[in-house]
């Protein structure tokens, strides 16, 4: 507050002069009190306000008293003193003092919630959730693009291979691309059938001729189911196999395979193909090759 | 949402809720109400006769002791808390529906109340609860040291401290404020009832004479003093000779009025200095410079501040307009509802 500030006496001194109704509530005050024969002691006794505040009020120096309503009661209680009327005295009062703006004006505050434990753990918690969202949907995208490449399980293992495909085609390149086929393929003449299976499904076959191989290869012209087992009795493979699909086992021999759709499945054992016919009892061929 | 919508057609209230007299404070209005916190009850003929609210406020009181048989005059508010619910619902209603002109839409405005700083939670409870029972549609409770002092224009938003002493009429309150909070506040159950009381006991022991709340309460407020003061007064006083049983006359002096209220305000002067024991030393320093600010409608027993000046050796000022102090800043909270909304309480 301004007026609990004694610098601004003498600013403040001025402007209330200007203010100042002709009739002044600090002389009127005095002039009544001396003419009732009373010191500034004895109000001081009556009032129990300092003597410095009420020379203040006498002499009209509002900055050295405190705020607008205890002036007003400072006045009024001194007037009922000295026998005055209050009412012109409380209405000569400055108006600044008599309207106190700072009641309820609400102070410049800076309003930062202070930084709790419960409030750390909070952006904790909102820093974890947001982890883990960010950890589902990578993984549930890692999911997605695996059950994808499910459908062409070999491809990403044969990379290779199959950049090789084309060029297999082309004699120039073809013994540097069967290099990097033959460790897993034992023969080398695996190329050959790829012509053969091209034509009925161009777009499946090359990677799967790519993929040739194995020791044992089967191309469906039907759907079929096959079952493969290899020397230990493991399964290598226990599926139905789309028309025009093909596929290419490895293992240690002998292998003991069932073959449903036998009419329809062709059967490569290290590259020669076998005859089902011999062991297909109704539709469905059982053998073992060794 | 029609509460949303009501709200446009309906201005928002304080209300002091006293024990003598109720105020409303009208947003954009001011005080557009103060009454007399009484109701007058009919008891309708017939054997499943139902209860009728006769007259509230003013009209009321002047029924107080007056009644016949079929009518009963009755304060519903005691010690500033609510002593017969339903009947302080019902008269809170009348009294909003008397300040509302709007008669398209029941009226359903936000209502800030003021309560005793030591009522219980069930106290205030019940004040909430008949708020909304009367229509509001939001009530915000404030206590009524804080209210007094806002209304009092105190600083109250300043780091500095400011007492009040608020004197109604069922109790006293006292509080210690800076920042916008309460650092202390007190309240006993002592207040303009307590003195209407003390008096007529006085009368009763000492003259034999039997005299009714509203004799007491004129003669309170006609030579009651709390103050040796220079002047003797003498009233004049009718009552019923306990003796004889008979209406007699009699004259009091105010000397004996004082005698008479010694009680009571020793009372308050205790609550005011365990005040100033409790309050913290920087803030019982600005108290000491400033004064301690007297509101509520004790503030008008003669020389009550001069008793307050003898006995704390503190600078005690009157309020403006004493009576009014709790209900204006009732009102001036409710202005700035929302951006002060840590001056009312949450219970």
């Amino acid at each position: 507050m301004m007026n609990e500030q004694p610098d601004n006496v003498q600013e403040t001194n001025p402007a209330a002069a200007e203010n100042r109704p002709p009739f002044s509530i600090g002389a009127t005050l005095r002039e009544a009190r001396e003419g009732m024969g009373l010191s500034v002691h004895d109000v001081v006794n009556r009032l129990k306000f300092a003597p410095r505040q009420i020379k203040a009020l006498e002499d009209d120096d509002f900055a050295q008293l405190p705020e607008a309503a205890f002036v007003r009661g400072f006045v009024r209680s001194y007037a009922r003193l000295l026998q005055l009327d209050e009412a012109p005295l409380l209405a000569a009062l400055p108006d600044a003092h008599a309207q106190d703006k700072t009641a309820l004006a609400g102070r410049q505050s800076v309003e930062v919630p202070f930084p709790s434990v419960y409030s750390l753990r909070k952006s904790n918690i909102i820093w974890l959730s947001a982890a883990l969202i960010v950890a589902l949907a990578l993984g549930l995208f890692t999911w997605l693009y695996d059950k994808e490449e499910e459908k062409q399980p070999r491809v990403e293992s044969l990379a290779v291979p199959l950049a090789a495909v084309p060029v297999s085609a082309v004699p120039a390149v073809a013994p540097a691309a069967t290099p990097a086929a033959a460790p897993p393929a034992v023969t080398p003449p695996v190329p050959a059938p790829v012509p053969v299976a091209e034509p009925p499904h161009p777009k499946l076959l090359p990677p799967r001729a790519a993929a040739t191989p194995g020791m044992i290869r089967m191309t469906f012209d039907e759907d079929s189911w096959v079952e493969v087992k290899d020397k230990n009795g493991q399964v290598l493979m226990s599926q139905i196999n789309p028309a025009g699909s093909e596929q290419n086992l490895n293992g240690e021999p002998p292998f003991t395979l069932t073959i449903g759709h036998a009419g329809g499945v062709k059967l490569y054992y290290k590259g020669k193909p076998v005859d089902l016919a011999p062991n297909t009892n109704v539709d469905v061929a059982h053998l073992t090759l060794e | 949402m029609f509460g949303l919508f009501n709200g446009y057609f309906s201005n928002d209230l304080a209300i002091d809720l006293g024990t003598a007299n109720t105020l409303i404070w009208l947003r954009g209005q001011g005080i557009v109400l103060d009454e007399p916190s009484v109701v007058a009850i009919r008891q309708e003929g017939g054997p499943n006769g139902k209860k009728v609210i006769q007259q509230v406020g003013l009209a009321a009181k002047q029924m107080l002791g007056r009644t016949p048989g079929n009518i009963t005059a009755i304060r519903p508010m005691k010690d500033g808390v609510i002593a017969d619910f339903t009947v302080t619902e019902q008269m809170l209603k009348q009294f909003i529906k008397k300040v509302h002109k709007s008669s398209i839409f029941s009226p359903s405005p936000r209502i800030v109340i003021c309560v005793p700083c030591g009522s219980t939670q069930v106290e205030r409870r019940a004040i909430r609860e008949s708020a909304f029972g009367a229509g509001a549609r939001r009530v915000e409770l404030i206590e009524e040291p804080m209210a007094a002092a806002i209304g009092a224009d105190l600083p109250v938003e300043e780091a500095t401290g400011s007492m009040v002493v608020d004197i109604g009429g069922g109790t006293t309150e006292v509080g210690v404020i800076s920042l916008g909070g309460a650092v202390y506040s007190g309240s006993v159950r002592v207040g303009g009832d307590k003195f209407d009381e003390a008096i007529i006991n006085y009368i009763r022991r000492n003259y034999g004479m039997l005299i009714g709340e509203t004799t007491a309460e004129q003669i309170k407020k006609e030579i009651g003093s709390a103050f040796p003061g220079s002047e003797v007064r003498e009233m004049e006083v009718k009552g019923r000779n306990l003796a004889e049983g008979v209406p007699r006359s009699f004259t009091i002096s105010s000397n004996e009025i004082l005698e008479a209220l010694t009680d009571p305000l020793n009372s308050i002067v205790s609550a005011v200095k365990t005040a100033l024991e409790q309050t913290p030393p920087e803030l019982g320093a600005d108290i000491a410079s400033k004064g301690m600010v007297l509101t509520g409608g004790g503030a008008l027993l003669r020389d009550i501040d001069r008793l307050l000046m003898e006995e704390t050796g503190l600078p005690v000022v009157i309020a403006d307009d004493p009576l009014t102090c709790v209900v204006r800043g009732s009102g001036k909270a409710l202005d700035r509802m929302d951006k002060f909304s840590s001056i009312f309480t949450s219970d």
